[in-house]
């Protein structure tokens, strides 16, 4: 048997993929509750709409969007546990439902705010259930398991009881779970969420690891931007169940909602207004502060810099980009707006 | 070699659910046997019942006070059995998995779920109590009539077909979960009260078709008063035994033909909650 | 301070408790009436069952410790019928193990009527609707009547009834409280409750039935007269005077020990629950 798929085979590979939802629909009145009683009261919801995403072995892809656009539903079907309404999927080139059980062996799904350790029990013991339940060989356990102890620092809570983790460490514990079997590829919903700054970073290093060293797909979900452009390469955004964006961090802020590569200088000086500078466009001068903008496709900001230094009195020069999480609520503020 | 692996793996899983019972025994014993205790206090009263009422009913029900005791016996043998093999994890409470939304944390094993859900419910320490009553409750009752212990050993073969009628009478109806989470999330706790609130009553005072109808169809009959009307010899063993396998097969048949309707839907639908309560 | 007139409080208190009442039966009968299908038809075949098994006994002239056939039939139906009345399990309990119950005191109402109102609204008006209502209607046609003994039996009963929700939920509020202290074991203290009920107050099997000193003695408990004692009046019991003077001592004694015990647990409970 095959190990592993053919290198021209995708990791991921979605292909007009729809799928609708029907939604109770309830009124707050006694005379709704009765009429509902009788005629349940039905909404459609289409929560992917000819989705079409290819993911290569070893990428790294941020899967975005705002709440509702999709992603939840695309990684269960990614998964297996649903099923497109339309379209066709190919994980491991293998169809997710139909080959569930033998593709669960050879991919990892952590769901966000769901945990896989059993509660009552020491992390170390969930680890041995799912040795046995993944019948995973002795010598590749042991090779995990060190390896997931040593990038996510589980060493000092491997013997302490699932429910008297902190979220932090709980989600540690749950990805080391997850890494025991050498997924191929893993799905990561939404694995930040309510973690601290040294827990998300933490994280974050041991996938960026886990990526590098073993050559793992992953697709993660996240809200957090900041995060998102920390760990991946490439993103994907989905808006209504719709492709909208994919590609890599830097073209999407130097893309239209990056207001086309625009970035703004702002320049600390002993007083006064300053004199023009040529290719930058004054925006304010406040208590010493004046504010430039620079197209980088038209200037060169090295040049402006330069221009800029030679003016009397600077004491601080700022280049400010605009955060990938303003460019991102642009874009879903754009595409609420249609 | 298809079931040699299924096999394999059935054992493999069955050792593993045994090993996380006793580690969860060994970790909090006085628990665990307060669980045990109250397992034994619960299958016994449901059953206690019934031997409050056999001084009284007695012959009226065509069994002697001896035969009604054994019955009871095993009644709680039918509870014993199904407690041992998927008390833990709510094998034995399947709506409550579908119904909080956690059927997911099943799928994504890479084992097929019905050897997902008759595996990961065994409990042979912290579910053995109901059990250990039944037999001790048995064998009295056995000694007391006379076939004599060996009844009890007679009994356990058909007693299992009783445990698979059960089980599956508690998947399919569980499976309305698929379609009803909230409101079917506690039904699986209904149907095993059903049967087990009913069990150790003797059916001897009905009717032919009430009997039949008790047996086959909603086989309340067939956990207890089935096999133990064989045993005793009331009733003829092939065509008691034939009606017992017979309902043990269509049921099985059924429960697995109507949780795969529901499990077709889960994967359209998937489940509009979750709690992780109770996992 | 302003004081608020006790007319006013009472009022805002009764809105309250209908408001909340009235949310958790909507979000019970929200998904309409198939959602709820099966588990009424499991109530409603073990109710047969139960009917059938005792007609079969009667006619096989069996000892039913004095009870005609139709009275025990119709014991039975009503045991069925009033099940939420005759067994109160609020959401107190449950709201503690599932980490709930700190929610009840962000609300600006006793936590009592909280829990009596959500017992009402998720559990009385669905069952009522959905199960009790057809039952009672429908009992006839399969030969039991759903009729008190008598006019005055009925108008007992109904007082029966009231005593008994009261000592219902006292017993539940005690067992919340017992629960706090057992944490890990609730679950399992729970069972037992939900069987000892079953055994001790002659709800599926009338103490008339049993021996005679075993009847007798738990017809003298407290789970006796939540359920054995409105049920026996229903169906004609001589004793009714009795029995509702022995519901109103379990009342008074089992309240104030309620509201102690739950007290006592408070703290514990808000702190374990949030």
């Amino acid at each position: 048997m095959q190990k592993y798929p053919a290198q021209d085979i995708p990791a991921l590979a979605v292909e007009d993929v729809s799928k609708v939802y029907w939604q109770w629909q309830r009124g707050g009145t006694g005379k709704d509750v009765l009429k509902n009683l009788l005629h349940p009261q039905k909404r459609r919801v289409q929560a992917l709409d000819a989705l079409n995403l290819t993911v290569n072995a070893g990428e790294f892809v941020a899967y975005a969007g705002a709440n509702g656009a999709g992603k939840s539903t695309t990684i269960k079907i990614l998964a297996g546990i649903l099923q497109p309404s339309e379209g066709r999927v190919r994980v491991l080139g293998m169809d997710p439902a139909k080959d569930r059980v033998r593709l669960m062996a050879r991919i990892g799904v952590l769901f966000g705010q769901r945990s896989e350790l059993w509660w009552d029990y020491p992390v170390i013991a969930s680890y041995e259930w799912k040795r046995a339940v993944w019948n995973i060989p002795q010598e590749k356990y042991d090779e995990m398991l060190n390896f997931a102890t040593e990038i996510l620092e589980l060493g000092p809570i491997l013997n302490t009881f699932a429910r008297e983790l902190s979220l932090g460490q709980k989600m540690r514990a749950d990805l080391g779970m997850l890494l025991l079997h050498d997924p191929q590829v893993i799905f990561l919903d939404e694995p930040t969420l309510g973690l601290d700054l040294l827990a998300k970073r933490s994280l974050i290093r041991a996938l960026k690891t886990l990526n590098r060293q073993h050559g793992t797909t992953i697709l993660v979900t996240s809200h957090d931007m900041d995060d998102l452009q920390e760990m991946a390469d490439r993103i994907v955004l989905l808006s209504r169940g719709r492709l909208a964006y994919d590609g890599t961090f830097a073209a999407l802020r130097h893309g239209e909602a990056g207001q086309g590569g625009q970035v703004r200088i702002r320049v600390q000086s002993a007083g006064g207004t300053l004199p023009p500078v040529e290719g930058l466009r004054h925006l304010s001068t406040q208590n010493g502060e004046s504010l430039y903008a620079l197209d980088t496709q038209t200037t060169n900001i090295n040049q402006a810099l330069a221009a800029i230094a030679t003016l009397p009195g600077i004491r601080d020069i700022e280049i400010q980009q605009p955060s990938i999480e303003d460019v991102i609520a642009r874009l879903y503020q754009s595409w609420a707006a249609q | 070699m298809a079931a040699k692996n299924t096999l394999r793996t059935w054992a493999r899983l069955m050792r593993t659910y045994a090993k996380m019972d006793a580690l969860y025994f060994l970790r909090d014993t006085r628990i665990c046997l307060l669980y045990m205790f109250s397992d034994s206090v619960v299958s016994i009263s449901g059953v206690f019942g019934m031997l409050l009422l056999a001084g009284r009913l007695g012959q009226s029900t065509g069994f002697s006070q001896n035969e009604l005791y054994f019955l009871a016996a095993c009644a709680l043998l039918v509870n014993g059995l199904y407690d041992l093999f998927f008390m833990n994890n709510n094998a034995g409470a399947p709506s409550r998995i579908i119904g909080r939304g956690q059927l997911d944390h099943a799928l994504i094993q890479p084992v097929p779920l019905p050897l997902h859900f008759i595996t990961n419910g065994f409990a042979p320490a912290s579910g053995c109590g109901t059990l250990l009553c039944g037999v001790a409750f048995s064998l009295w009752a056995a000694a007391r009539l006379p076939g004599g212990v060996w009844l009890v050993a007679k009994a356990l073969p058909l007693l299992v077909l009783s445990v698979g009628i059960l089980f599956a009478w508690v998947y399919g109806v569980s499976a309305l979960a698929f379609w009803a989470p909230y409101a079917a999330e506690e039904i699986a706790p209904d149907v095993t009260a059903l049967f087990s609130s009913l069990a150790a009553y003797p059916l001897e005072v009905l009717g032919r078709f009430a009997q039949f109808f008790l047996c086959g169809l909603l086989p309340v009959g067939a956990m207890a008063w089935l096999p133990t009307s064989v045993l005793l010899g009331k009733a003829a063993p092939g065509p008691s035994i034939g009606l017992l396998a017979a309902t043990a097969a269509a049921s099985g048949l059924v429960a697995a033909t109507i949780f795969r309707k529901g499990l077709n839907h889960y994967a359209k639908v998937s489940c509009p909650r979750y709690t992780g309560f109770g996992r | 301070m302003e004081t608020k007139p006790a007319t006013s409080v009472a009022l805002l208190r009764l809105r309250q408790a209908v408001a909340t009442a009235g949310i958790c039966a909507r979000q019970t009968l929200a998904g309409g009436l198939t959602q709820s299908l099966g588990t009424n038809l499991a109530r409603l075949a073990r109710l047969f069952v139960f009917c059938l098994l005792w007609k079969g006994l009667a006619r096989a002239g069996a000892d039913l410790g004095g009870m005609q056939e139709g009275a025990l039939l119709t014991y039975t139906l009503v045991s069925f019928a009033f099940r939420p009345q005759l067994d109160i399990v609020s959401p107190a309990t449950a709201s503690l193990w599932e980490g709930s119950v700190i929610g009840r005191y962000t609300r600006p109402m006793p936590v009592y009527i909280s829990y009596i109102a959500e017992t009402v609204g998720r559990w009385w008006l669905p069952f009522f609707a959905l199960f009790a209502l057809p039952a009672l209607l429908a009992a006839p046609l399969f030969g039991v009547s759903p009729l008190p003994q008598s006019a005055a039996a009925g108008g007992l009963f109904l007082c029966s009834l009231v005593l008994s929700i009261v000592i219902g939920f006292a017993l539940d509020l005690i067992f919340a409280a017992l629960a706090m202290f057992l944490k890990n074991a609730m679950w399992m203290a729970t069972r037992i409750r939900e069987a000892v009920y079953n055994l001790l107050s002659g709800a599926l099997i009338p103490f008339a039935l049993m021996p005679a000193p075993v009847g007798g003695l738990l017809g003298l408990l407290p789970f006796g007269s939540v359920a054995s004692a409105p049920l026996s009046i229903y169906v004609g019991a001589q004793n009714a005077p009795q029995l509702l003077l022995l519901q109103l001592f379990w009342a008074v004694v089992l309240w104030p020990a309620a509201h102690l015990a739950y007290k006592k647990a408070e703290e514990r409970m808000v702190s374990y629950g949030g």
